[in-house]
């Protein structure tokens, strides 16, 4: 009896380990074809000379060429003010409403959202017409009450650090206040009861252990800066300056050289690989694991007359990455005519009525965006919960290779990698272009890196004793992650989801070189109604995708409830 | 014997003749017979789509049964999209418009595009069609200067391009759209050097030029005062703009303004071939043309077409300094990526 018993129970565990071995072998099979397949084909590309023979005069180029070469030199430039000027601004902010009794915490948290979901195609048009030299609405106010000629250039490479700035800082925060809300505060109660004061009690204790989510965000932060395009593009042009997007954009217009293209894109992947090994270099083979099988809930530190200081910060930020782009973008959507000052002849509701014109392609973008999104969150949620499985709680060989390729694709233009997509499913046997299949696996691909992060921040901090517990009561593997693991990281899990529905949502630089006829979506719509001068409507459909933005979240804050929104 | 042969041959020689032409050029009932089975005629290009929307519908109304899809989308990321198609081996679009000879020109040496060749090309301004058929315009614009009215006085407005490129007073006051974005805006810059000679190039970025993306872009810099001068932008978006109120006037340079093409080309894999050559050939037509001039503003190719965009002079009242196609691709473009230099781009 007992050998039978000891029978079932060895092939029973022989079925989970092949069950877990295929289920962890479809998972990295996946990712790697997502990621490797279009870089592969973008690598190559980059190798062949018009002959279709192989060179290498491609890459020498890029590190020869002075146009490339100042693009490069720029970008870098760009990335790291940009990621300084973020840490100033989040960390502070992330402190006082993770840690802090000041008031408007709440709003703090949803008003950064809102910043993050607000794309910087978007905002930069706000903040030309805001700080344009000479007719921004805050520069011609400056020189009509204070004479002075002008407060700020819009265009200039400070202006596209500002606008990429307010746009990227919400990385931080959200990364650093997810730290700072699962660390026991005993810590710094602790250290606060022997009379260290609550910022010195934060530095001292708090910050080395959210150090890992700093720097894993920071090192995104830089990523996503080199990538941007919408906003370089549109200040670059008027600054008289490229970045290495805005070149490997034009180096696909009038005449196309892809294979260039391919190979400009290769300094971007070179710092994404330089990233990943300072995130490594940084965290060390140190673990946090601060979340454990008990829960402590935080005590706000009561930091007296501070509280309105922090308060006023924090709404600075806001006003100036919220408020004021979108009160801007809602003023010309109601203007019948862009332009003209603000009068009762000049005020309309009829570029909302797009969204009712089936006439017009809004209509369509709009289903396609929010399935786009829906599609491309739920496979990336799915997919990061494995692999991230795998990379921190197993032994297999590989998996700073998995994280590589986890993360790789994070800063990768989209405008290049699309060019990866668009050939290599071109044809049969893959002949997905101009279907939505392509726009789920593309976006999957370049959006996982955000799902993988955040999963990675949780389950970092998640300890692995109640699973061990679970698999040794009997429990089987699949199990003890759906059933332990998965609720515990709940809150990861849909921070991860909204993360990657919200960028997904926003999604430009991909999309424009993978859409077709009827398969456009709401960045496109804006993108073409701003290409085509009507800005009104551009401004209407933007603030539309903003606030759908804003509803997905509080409508997932109202399901998961409060907890699960702190990021 | 002998002249009865001649006669004989002489006829026969003119029925081949005729059934060739015939060949070359359908005629629309035969090409509206072949269309109907397909259905749908997909339609890209520079022309604002509300304009298309109302050609659509007077296209329909004489050939019912043929849906116009269209995309709107400027020429170089048109031009974009339609590189990636092609690396895909698919091609979407029937009928392009496009405002770059160059890529035109291109297209058709690598034999992506079809020879439909008009029926009237006598009728048509020169340099304005290839005559082998592989590419027509089917608007033309000429590219006009415009100032801001609120910031500038109009007696006080440049009249010359000479002025505007070399008095300190212009210094930081002109916005372009960027001369490599497309033919109508390196047209533009191949004016200025016609009117002022290469040398500009070299206090170009002195000059402190507001580069913008694409032409709406520069008239929306000159409406809101964020320069109040520009050398060219395309006379048809500004006159629409003046006549929607926005505080702009129209400059007509001394030494001339260029004209801009909006070229027709039909992809040689096009899927819906027939489709696409009658909606195009209807276009060509004097009715097509006459609805493109008074609901899109351009200007007609056509000389037997009269009419003008909002009661505009006609082009033969203009100062027209007209660049071909093969001056357009031979020089405009290398001019552009020099003045990209010249800027500091």
């Amino acid at each position: 009896m007992a050998m039978r018993a000891a029978i079932a129970r060895a092939f029973e565990e022989l079925r989970q380990e092949w069950l877990r071995s295929i289920i962890v072998g479809i998972a990295i099979l996946i990712v790697g074809w997502l990621v490797f397949y279009p870089l592969g084909i973008i690598f190559e590309m980059g190798l062949r000379a018009e002959g279709g023979s192989l060179t290498f005069a491609h890459y020498q180029r890029v590190l020869t060429e002075p146009g490339l070469v100042s693009a490069l030199v720029n970008s870098i430039i760009i990335s790291v003010a940009t990621t300084a000027f973020a840490l100033v601004l989040a960390l502070p902010m992330a402190w006082a409403v993770a840690r802090t009794n000041m008031p408007g915490r709440q709003f703090v948290r949803v008003s950064v959202l809102v910043a993050f979901v607000v794309p910087n195609f978007i905002s930069v048009i706000a903040w030309i017409l805001l700080l344009g030299p000479n007719a921004g609405l805050i520069n011609v106010f400056v020189r009509e009450t204070f004479g002075i000629a002008r407060l700020f250039n819009i265009y200039s490479m400070e202006g596209l650090v500002l606008v990429l700035t307010l746009s990227f800082y919400p990385l931080i925060f959200f990364a650093a206040t997810a730290a700072l809300d699962n660390m026991d505060p005993s810590y710094e109660e602790a250290a606060q009861m022997v009379g260290a004061p609550a910022w010195r009690a934060s530095m001292g204790i708090a910050l080395p252990l959210v150090l890992p989510a700093i720097v894993a965000s920071s090192v995104f932060v830089f990523l996503e800066a080199m990538g941007a395009f919408g906003a370089p593009a549109a200040i670059g042009h008027g600054a008289r300056f490229h970045t290495l997007t805005t070149e490997i954009y034009e180096l696909f217009s009038y005449p196309p050289r892809f294979e260039l293209a391919a190979a400009a894109a290769a300094p971007i992947i070179g710092f994404t690989i330089l990233g990943l090994i300072l995130q490594r270099w940084v965290l060390g083979g140190r673990r946090f694991n601060v979340i454990g099988g008990k829960s402590s809930a935080a005590r706000a530190v009561d930091i007296g007359w501070r509280r309105w200081l922090a308060f006023g910060y924090c709404m600075a930020v806001i006003f100036a990455s919220v408020i004021l782009p979108l009160l801007i973008l809602l003023r010309t959507s109601l203007l019948s005519r862009w332009g003209l000052p603000i009068s009762w002849q000049n005020l309309t509701l009829k570029n909302y009525a797009a969204f009712a014109d089936t006439s017009t392609i809004v209509p369509a973008a709009l289903l396609n965006s929010t399935l786009v999104s829906a599609v491309t969150a739920s496979a990336c949620v799915v997919l990061a919960l494995i692999i991230v499985w795998i990379v921190e709680r197993t032994r297999l060989p590989g998996r700073g290779l998995l994280t590589f390729t986890s993360t790789v694709t994070f800063a990768f233009p989209g405008v290049a990698l699309a060019v990866g997509f668009v050939i290599g499913y071109g044809g049969p046997p893959l002949a997905l272009f101009g279907t939505i299949w392509l726009f789920f696996i593309a976006f999957t691909a370049h959006r996982f890196p955000f799902a993988f992060m955040f999963m990675r921040n949780s389950i970092k901090q998640l300890s692995s004793e109640m699973e061990e517990a679970a698999r040794v009561s009997g429990a089987s593997w699949l199990r003890s992650v759906v059933s332990i693991s998965a609720p515990l990281l709940k809150s990861g899990i849909v921070a991860a989801w909204m993360i990657v529905f919200a960028v997904t949502l926003r999604e430009l630089s991909m999309a424009i070189l993978l859409y077709v006829p009827g398969m456009e979506t709401l960045p496109v719509a804006i993108y073409s109604f701003i290409d085509n001068g009507t800005f009104e409507i551009a401004a209407a459909v933007s603030v539309v995708l903003i606030l759908l933005s804003i509803a997905s979240m509080l409508i997932l804050r109202w399901i998961t409830g409060k907890a699960q929104m702190e990021l | 014997m002998r002249l009865r042969l001649l006669i004989c041959l002489a006829g026969m020689a003119i029925c081949v003749g005729a059934a060739s032409a015939q060949t070359a050029v359908q005629s629309m009932d035969e090409l509206y017979a072949a269309a109907k089975k397909e259905g749908q005629v997909v339609f890209g290009g520079a022309i604002k789509a509300e304009h298309v929307t109302k050609l659509a519908a007077a296209f329909n109304k004489r050939y019912p049964g043929i849906a116009v899809k269209y995309t709107r989308r400027s020429t170089e990321p048109m031009v974009q999209l339609i590189e990636a198609e092609r690396r895909a081996n698919r091609v979407s679009f029937d009928l392009l418009n496009l405002t770059e000879p160059g890529d035109v020109v291109r297209w058709m040496k690598q034999a992506f595009l079809a020879a439909v060749p008009l029926p009237d090309t006598d009728k048509m301004l020169p340099a304005t069609f290839d005559s082998n058929g592989f590419y027509a315009a089917i608007s033309v614009t000429p590219m006009l200067g415009i100032y801001n009215t609120r910031v500038i006085k109009p007696g006080e407005a440049p009249k010359s391009l000479k002025a505007l490129v070399s008095d300190p007073k212009w210094k930081g006051k002109v916005a372009i759209s960027r001369p490599t974005r497309g033919g109508t805006s390196s047209g533009a810059l191949m004016n200025v050097i016609e009117a002022v000679g290469r040398d500009f190039l070299k206090t170009a970025r002195e000059r402190d030029i507001l580069l913008t993306r694409g032409n709406e872009a520069a008239i929306n810099a000159v409406v809101s005062g964020e320069r109040p001068v520009s050398w060219g932008v395309s006379g048809y978006r500004a006159i629409e703009a003046r006549a929607g109120g926005s505080p702009i006037e129209i400059i007509v340079w001394e030494e001339g303004v260029a004209l801009a093409q909006f070229i027709g080309v039909i992809p040689a894999k096009a899927p819906h071939p027939n489709a696409a050559r009658l909606f195009y050939r209807w276009l060509m037509t004097p009715e097509g043309q006459e609805l493109l001039v008074t609901n899109a503003n351009f200007y007609s190719p056509r000389k037997d077409v009269a009419v003008t965009p909002l009661k505009q002079p006609p082009l033969s009242a203009l100062k027209i300094n007209s660049f071909s196609n093969e001056k357009v691709v031979g020089e405009g473009h290398a001019l552009a990526v020099e003045f990209d230099k010249a800027v500091g781009l």
